[in-house]
């Protein structure tokens, strides 16, 4: 896979063109930021579906790049959501047609002192909105088609919109018209959209190939503010990695740890696994009970790994990895900042993983009197004895990222080695096993 | 009381016989009686009612009845979200799969039907099924399927394609 053999390059060679700068300017404005919008998650609760406007205000100092026209547009788009979300937030069980039914009352009915039928209209029509403008002029083209589905009410083509979950399902609206543009804004629609793109193929995210981690956020929020646990769990993940404040991001994750994502709580469980270590068993048993796969690669010995699940491919296990495009985001973030490879991280060795950590025996900034550092901690929750030779995971002591940078105490976790070649590292057992089963460092290991 | 017929009349005056228990899948019809009952007492339960359906037609409306009435020997499982495969077979039973394998403008008049009788599994299944329809399909496709004349100014699409595009 060319993505593998690019990123595995970029990390270890250290040799690609970087833009330096920039980067401290505008960490403040996103700290910033960020604090106001973990205000809006009143603990690890979505049912307040109204982001403030806050939100609006301080999305714009992030556009960095981003000319007057475009920061107008963006403000704009964050205020949709807002709109729609308060139409949106009255949920009737069964649908209420918000157009005209077009209701033509037989005539025999309208004499008739038959009051059951009658009854129903009037009951009807006490319900019924203001109609939205009738499209005449559609009619007109068509006549033969008498019914589409754009003459239905809102809510039901809502509740047909409501079924799709895909991330090019919904650019695919967003094109079509303005209603579907407008239905698919609505909090409903975007809570449910897959924003890390397809489980199985990877494609489809929605964070491109040349967005920063400025711009990624900017796209997430909506839908994390919608209550969108995988946008919230990347936004997270962002965070954490990307945006020096790996305080704020853990909190994200544990917000949509929270609401039972499980995903977010194995990822609190590989994050604070130097910090908090307490913390971090909670948040791995937590991903394990609710039977994620990953958490139980980290949480149980190889061989009962083995016994119960056998042994699955490097394809099953490529859904349990990151989204590709959170993935690509982070491997592009890291490739980009010499500050972070020049203070020797450590980038997962699976091709498909972008996370990255700290060594250790960094020189600089005095880490050995770093009062968070634990060496005494296990990194590895299984017994190691037990382990196999390719899931043996042994210590490459490290810090977190970010250490030289923030000052909240809270770190991001330190890598494992394969203990046969001693050089590849791993972010996690997942990353570990599948870049063993895919073929690629069983065939590398034994060069190395 | 079982055994009780209710009549449904379609929008052509047509009028279907229907066993009291399957009609009550609609709440409409469920909402008349239960009008009704506030009114006249229960003594003439077993007297055979009428419920004009003036939005449907005769098609529709057998359709409909067919839906309500197999529902009766096989409950369909609820459609879970969110949906793990894209095909109607792997998300229903297979006769509910079928049943909806019908045209476009069928189908769009039973969701409209369902909508109207207020049938929540129908609406649920046959809006399902115009998702499957809408999955996939790019915004072009969508017009053409839709009737939409281009509504979008090209400011609007650009605007659209810009903010929302996905990696492919």
């Amino acid at each position: 896979m060319h993505r593998g053999q690019q990123s595995t390059e970029f990390c270890w060679t250290g040799k690609q063109p970087h833009k330096a700068g920039a980067q401290n300017a505008k960490g403040e404005a996103i700290v910033n930021m960020m604090d106001h919008i973990l205000s809006i998650f009143p603990r690890g609760l979505f049912g307040n579906n109204r982001p403030p406007p806050v939100v609006k205000e301080h999305a714009v100092p992030m556009e960095v790049t981003a000319d007057e026209e475009s920061r107008r547009k963006r403000t704009r788009d964050c205020e949709t959501p807002i709109e729609v979300c308060e139409n949106s937030s009255i949920k009737t069980p069964c649908l209420i047609s918000r157009r005209e039914l077009d209701i033509a009352v037989p005539s025999f009915l309208e004499e008739d002192d038959d009051v059951r039928p009658v009854k129903r209209f009037r009951g009807l029509n006490g319900i019924l909105l203001t109609p939205p403008k009738v499209d005449v002029e559609r009619g007109s083209v068509t006549p033969e088609k008498k019914l589409s589905l754009t003459s239905m009410p809102e809510d039901v083509i809502a509740h047909c919109l409501s079924f799709l979950n895909s991330a090019g399902d919904r650019h695919n609206l967003q094109c079509t018209s303005k209603q579907f543009r407008e239905i698919s804004n609505s909090n409903a629609m975007r809570i449910g959209i897959r924003v890390g793109g397809d489980p199985v193929t990877g494609l489809h995210g929605i964070i491109l190939e040349d967005d920063t981690p400025d711009t990624a956020v900017h796209k997430l929020l909506p839908f994390a503010v919608a209550g969108n646990l995988e946008a919230l769990y990347m936004l997270g993940i962002i965070q954490s990695y990307c945006q020096r404040d790996a305080k704020n991001g853990i909190s994200m994750l544990e917000v949509a740890s929270a609401q039972g994502y499980a995903r977010a709580s194995y990822a609190l469980g590989l994050v604070l696994r130097d910090s908090r270590f307490d913390d971090a068993l909670k948040y791995m048993r937590m991903a394990a009970n609710a039977g994620y796969l990953p958490a139980l690669h980290e949480l149980l010995p190889a061989r009962e790994m083995k016994e119960k699940f056998g042994e699955p491919t490097a394809d099953e296990l490529r859904r349990h990895l990151d989204h590709l495009c959170l993935n690509r985001l982070l491997s592009r973030h890291y490739i980009r900042s010499p500050d972070l490879r020049n203070l020797s991280t450590s980038h997962c060795w699976n091709p498909l993983c972008g996370r990255w950590a700290f060594k250790a025996t960094v020189p600089a900034n005095g880490v050995a009197a770093h009062p968070h550092i634990h060496r005494h901690h296990s990194p590895s929750y299984a017994n190691q004895s037990t382990s196999g030779r390719q899931t043996n995971a042994s210590t490459d002591s490290g810090v977190a990222p970010h250490e030289a940078h923030t000052h909240s105490g809270v770190k991001v976790s330190r890598m494992k080695m394969c203990s046969r070649c001693s050089r590849a590292k791993y972010c996690s057992k997942l990353c570990q096993v599948y870049d063993w089963r895919s073929g690629r460092h069983k065939m590398e290991c034994q060069f190395l | 009381m079982e055994d009780a017929i209710v009549k449904l009349t379609s929008k052509e005056g047509e009028t279907f016989d229907v066993p009291r228990k399957v009609a009550m899948m609609s709440k409409l019809v469920k909402d008349t009686f239960s009008d009704d009952d506030d009114e006249d007492d229960e003594e003439d339960e077993t007297e055979v009612k009428e419920v004009p359906l003036p939005n449907v037609t005769a098609p529709v409306l057998k359709k409909v009845i067919e839906y309500c009435t197999h529902y009766q020997d096989e409950e369909m499982t609820p459609i879970q979200t969110p949906l793990k495969s894209g095909t109607l077979d792997e998300l229903v039973q297979a006769w509910y799969a079928n049943f909806v394998k019908v045209d476009r403008n069928m189908l769009f008049d039973l969701v409209a039907a369902a909508n109207f009788m207020d049938i929540k599994p129908l609406l649920d299944l046959t809006c399902l099924a115009v998702s499957i329809l809408i999955k996939g399909k790019s915004a072009q496709e969508l017009r053409q399927m839709f009737n939409i004349s281009a509504e979008l100014s090209p400011e609007e699409q650009a605007e659209a394609q810009r903010e929302n595009a996905v990696a492919e």
